[in-house]
């Protein structure tokens, strides 16, 4: 334990080596699928479609466009499939509210029954 | 002479079969004085029956036995020997005989360790084992036959998939098919219970050890699983929310919260009814899991169109087994009674909270892997669910059960209510003056760090100030370790994932870049030849203030049988720190792009679940004494 704490103490800060452009195109490139593979984002792909997207996307940064209007012209045209985070529609309420309807109602019928 | 071994194979094969059948007999066949030696002695058979007929594939891939189609489609003869081993359960039909090897093993345990069970609950228990084993080998001998011929011999086999050339691929799948099956076990005396219309203390105790067993193969399955992505796939991650991934995180979620009800009912005679229903649950999901890897439905809906049948006899066999157990347990659920009542304040409240938060998390998973699914087989618009759905719907769960994992052991505690208090005051002041010092970067880094020295600190106040009787200490000692390798690996997942440094680059050979506090040189790139595959191997010398930290070597290797190129990352591991570094293409005569990973703390995350892992062992061992 006395080494686990001692560790702890170690641990430098981050370094401060990333622009703000470099942090949003990292965070983008995590949170998009490459189009051609089995069930990775583009951040992990070398598939050529996905190296022109990941150049594309950082030359839109460069440009000045913000992470939410690239997300919206990628998924307008590769469709809402690229995003990794479904957007909040009502195709996908339940995708996003049935686990808090799950637990209310989880949570009523076992307190219900078990706890007088 | 020559023996055929892949005809013995599948002559076992079909003797298992028969030997199914026999176990089921004495429930049928009404009459038969000597039933309950039938059933004994056919749950016994039916594991070494099995384990022959796998020995005899293994011998075939061995042999290179090609006029098998398994054999043909999965193996090489460069491959060197230990992966042409690994192959006969590295593709569909092996593994799936695999599972009914082991179905058949833990068969043979809960046969051999259930004599104290009543009779009619020990007969019930044992037919209904036996009834999934022979689902599974129908399912292996229908659709899967590993020992069926080929039209024609090809002189040389496809190959093994390189990404599967690995070891810690050769011991993932059995480990977690430990895990999911032994869960079949669970099942099976969940549902016996049903029909004796009780669930006694004594019973919950029985069961107990089978599901820890299960929970600590499923751990170590899934952990060996996490560690091969990391260090084979070439991007550093270990977890992705992959609906392969998720398939076994949902029953694991699922045991962990038997665990905890099943101690209650074992304790107080409490949840019996909740208890049961859990362990039907939980081994219903194992299957899910197999039905969405094994039906090729993941891949694509359409993929599993174009060959339905063994989505549809794993489907089945779901609905079957669900509804089998569900019937079972809504015909009786009113006649489990507690024997005590639950307070909201007591270590059974608190396992109730815990119970209610996995079950939701489990919920959420499930509905985040089938929600696409779903979606496409409706024909409406396709879409993907992933890591930040996960984080937003997955973590907020698991912060209210992380700080209980901390709290109730002080709960538990007989010191007066001044003390506790004034007890969790200076673990929360700690908690959160030290991750206030380290992790000021974000708020989920935090959270994070702060649970886990909040757990961290809680079982050192617990173990070293309070519990002075050895008896209590020792019962206890499992909670301990499983709880602290749950702090470890929340430690490491949280600093790594906060604090790592990723870097794409391109480097020609003798330039040096710096990232993070090293500096990293490419030395020299080399061509290697080995049995099955040429390889590049690159040299980075890394370096920290001018002196030399490490050689890391990666590869990118061309397998000569599929043409397809591999990466294999170099790692520089120590315990609070790996650098990481893989090969990418080359750009032009000496540049070569590269991926440059420093993950701090990373190997907290396996080194947690193997304390989780001992943890179990422990609980294993020391209670069952404890009992005695």
């Amino acid at each position: 334990m006395k080494n686990v704490i001692l560790l702890l103490f170690l641990i430098s800060p981050l370094n401060a080596y990333s622009s703000d452009t470099d942090n949003q195109y990292k965070e983008l490139i995590e949170e998009l699928r490459c189009m051609v593979c089995q069930n990775q984002n583009l951040a992990e792909s070398e598939a050529p479609l996905a190296v022109d997207m990941k150049q594309k996307i950082r030359e839109m940064l460069e440009a000045g466009k913000d992470k939410n209007e690239i997300k919206q012209f990628l998924s307008e045209r590769y469709s809402s499939y690229i995003l990794y985070e479904p957007p909040i529609n009502k195709q996908n309420f339940i995708l996003w509210f049935a686990p808090f309807i799950f637990i209310i109602v989880l949570s009523f019928v076992l307190l219900r029954r078990y706890i007088k | 002479m020559i023996i055929d071994i892949g005809f013995i194979g599948y002559f076992l094969l079909l003797l298992g079969l028969m030997n199914c059948l026999f176990l089921l007999t004495p429930k049928f066949v009404t009459g038969l004085n000597i039933s309950n030696s039938i059933l004994l002695s056919a749950s016994r058979l039916h594991f070494p029956i099995l384990f022959i007929s796998f020995i005899c594939l293994v011998i075939t891939f061995i042999g290179e036995d090609y006029s098998l189609d398994y054999v043909a489609k999965n193996s090489n003869s460069n491959l060197p020997l230990i992966y042409k081993i690994s192959a006969a359960w590295a593709g569909h039909e092996g593994s799936m005989l695999l599972w009914c090897v082991v179905s058949s093993f833990w068969m043979l345990l809960a046969s051999k360790y259930s004599s104290d069970l009543p009779e009619t609950l020990r007969t019930n228990f044992l037919t209904i084992m036996g009834v999934l084993n022979l689902g599974f080998l129908l399912f292996v001998v229908a659709t899967s036959n590993p020992f069926a011929r080929n039209l024609s011999v090809p002189i040389d086999g496809g190959d093994l998939n390189p990404l599967l050339q690995d070891f810690g691929l050769i011991i993932h799948p059995p480990m977690l098919y430990m895990g999911y099956v032994g869960l079949s076990v669970v099942f099976s005396f969940a549902v016996a219970c049903c029909f004796e219309k009780e669930f006694k203390k004594e019973w919950a105790q029985w069961l107990r050890p089978w599901v820890l067993a299960s929970w600590a193969f499923l751990t170590l399955g899934i952990s060996l699983g996490s560690w091969w992505a990391y260090y084979e796939l070439g991007w550093g991650g270990w977890w992705f929310w992959d609906p392969v991934e998720n398939a076994s995180f949902m029953p694991w979620l699922m045991a962990t919260a038997l665990i905890h009800s099943v101690i209650a009912s074992g304790e107080k005679g409490m949840f019996k009814s909740w208890t049961i229903l859990l362990s039907i649950f939980t081994f219903s999901l194992s299957l899910l899991g197999t039905f969405l890897v094994r039906s090729g439905i993941l891949i694509s809906v359409h993929s599993f169109a174009s060959d339905p049948s063994r989505g549809i006899f794993i489907l089945l066999m779901l609905l079957m087994l669900i509804g089998g157990g569900l019937a079972a347990y809504t015909m009786n659920s009113k006649k489990f009674i507690d024997d005590n009542e639950v307070k909201i304040f007591s270590k059974e409240g608190f396992f109730l909270l815990n119970n209610i938060l996995l079950v939701t998390a489990t919920f959420t998973i499930l509905l985040g892997t089938m929600y696409p699914l779903i979606l496409d087989i409706l024909g409406l618009e396709k879409i993907s669910v992933g890591v930040p759905y996960y984080n937003a719907v997955f973590i907020p769960l698991m912060i209210p059960l992380i700080l209980l994992v901390g709290y109730v052991p002080i709960l538990l505690s007989r010191i007066s209510k001044n003390k506790q208090m004034f007890q969790l005051l200076i673990i929360f002041l700690t908690s959160l003056v030290l991750s206030l010092l380290f992790s000021i970067n974000s708020i989920l880094y935090f959270i994070g760090f702060f649970s886990a020295v909040w757990i961290i600190m809680n079982i050192f106040f617990d173990l070293f100030l309070y519990t002075k009787n050895l008896v209590r200490l020792k019962s206890r000692m499992g909670m301990y370790f499983a709880h602290f390798g749950l702090a470890i690996f929340i430690l490491g997942a949280s600093i790594s994932e906060n604090t790592k440094i990723e870097k794409e680059l391109v480097l020609s050979i003798g330039e040096t870049t710096s990232i993070g506090s090293f500096d990293y040189t490419l030395n020299k790139l080399e061509e290697q030849k080995s049995v099955n595959y040429d390889a590049i191997i690159a040299s980075v010398l890394v370096s920290k203030n001018d002196s030399f930290v490490a050689e890391i070597k990666p590869e990118k290797r061309l397998y000569h049988s599929s043409e397809s190129a591999m990466t294999e990352a170099g790692i520089f591991a120590k315990l609070d720190r790996d650098l990481y570094v893989s090969l990418g293409n080359m750009i032009d005569d000496n540049k070569w792009s590269l991926r440059v990973y420093d993950k701090p703390f990373i190997r907290f995350i396996w080194i947690g679940t193997i304390f989780m892992i001992i943890g179990s062992i422990l609980s294993i061992r020391l209670r069952k004494k404890f009992n005695e």
